[in-house]
């Protein structure tokens, strides 16, 4: 692969982080937060392959396997955090998002 | 050439869908855009030869992370009307130039990989082929010989993941009864 058209990927790559830092400051809810995170996740992912693709070599790609496993982790980890604050407070909205006891 | 035309359709998906994922004001259209722009990125990673982690793509982040996503929206009952509106103003104007402006430092720094030096093992296959890096056997055969702890403790993590939510999830006696 050349290296301009690595630099395509990793401007895709780039879009879509972006996209998702401004989903994460836009979005003033708990659950969508959660979503423009992994939006974040895959854009470091697919820098991994597009470098991984570059070099000819497996190694990121099982690092791109690593990080999908800790997404689901994450998304168990948030989507359990997201069910408990509801069962608290019924409302996802960061405005009254302040505490985390039960 | 192709690859690059291909690259914009894919990629080009993938980012309406994002864009459609924050932007959306129903929290079920939201999640499934989301799918459909994690299918664009499962099309990128084809592109990229990893057919291997395309599936997985495919598999784990649109049929089981997004489903989940979808079943808790549903728990949650979360209806438009809660979701609180895109702020206007000053703060949509200072959040876009924040995302903006991260966008161009990045596409700006990234502009240096141009300049690195051909790889070795690239540099007798200079066409848009796509090679075998990211196929099941490669891939698998760095997994279990110089990732093998890892891997086992990624099942760890899983396992950890797993009793966490578990834990945070049920219902626990009060201090007070």
């Amino acid at each position: 692969m050349k290296a301009e058209l690595l630099y395509a990927f990793l401007t895709l790559s780039a879009g879509l982080f972006s996209l998702g830092l401004l989903g994460l400051l836009l979005r003033r809810n708990l659950l969508l937060a959660f979503l423009a995170i992994e939006l974040l996740l895959n854009a470091a992912n697919l820098n991994f392959l597009a470098f991984s693709r570059y070099h000819n070599e497996p190694t990121g790609a099982v690092f791109v396997l690593f990080g999908i496993c800790l997404a689901a982790v994450e998304a168990v980890i948030g989507l359990g955090l997201v069910v408990r604050v509801f069962r608290v407070q019924e409302d996802l909205g960061f405005a009254k998002l302040s505490k985390l006891q039960w | 050439m192709l690859t690059l035309i291909a690259l914009g359709v894919l990629g080009g998906i993938a980012l309406a869908g994002g864009a459609m994922a924050i932007t959306l004001r129903n929290p079920i259209y939201a999640v499934l855009s989301l799918v459909v722009g994690m299918l664009g990125i499962a099309g990128v990673y084809f592109l990229l030869g990893a057919e291997y982690l395309g599936a997985i793509q495919v598999i784990v982040y649109a049929g089981a992370i997004l489903v989940t996503f979808l079943f808790v929206v549903m728990l949650v009952s979360l209806a438009p009307e809660d979701i609180p509106p895109i702020p206007r103003g000053m703060p949509l104007y200072i959040t876009l130039l924040v995302a903006g402006g991260w966008m161009g430092v990045l596409a700006y720094a990234l502009r240096s990989v141009v300049d690195l030096p051909t790889p070795a093992q690239a540099q007798n296959t200079d066409s848009d082929l796509p090679y075998l890096y990211g196929t099941l056997p490669p891939v698998s055969k760095t997994l279990f010989t110089a990732y093998a702890f890892p891997f086992e403790l990624l099942s760890v993590t899983l396992l950890i993941g797993l009793i966490g939510a578990s834990l945070l999830v049920q219902k626990r006696p009060t201090y007070e009864s």
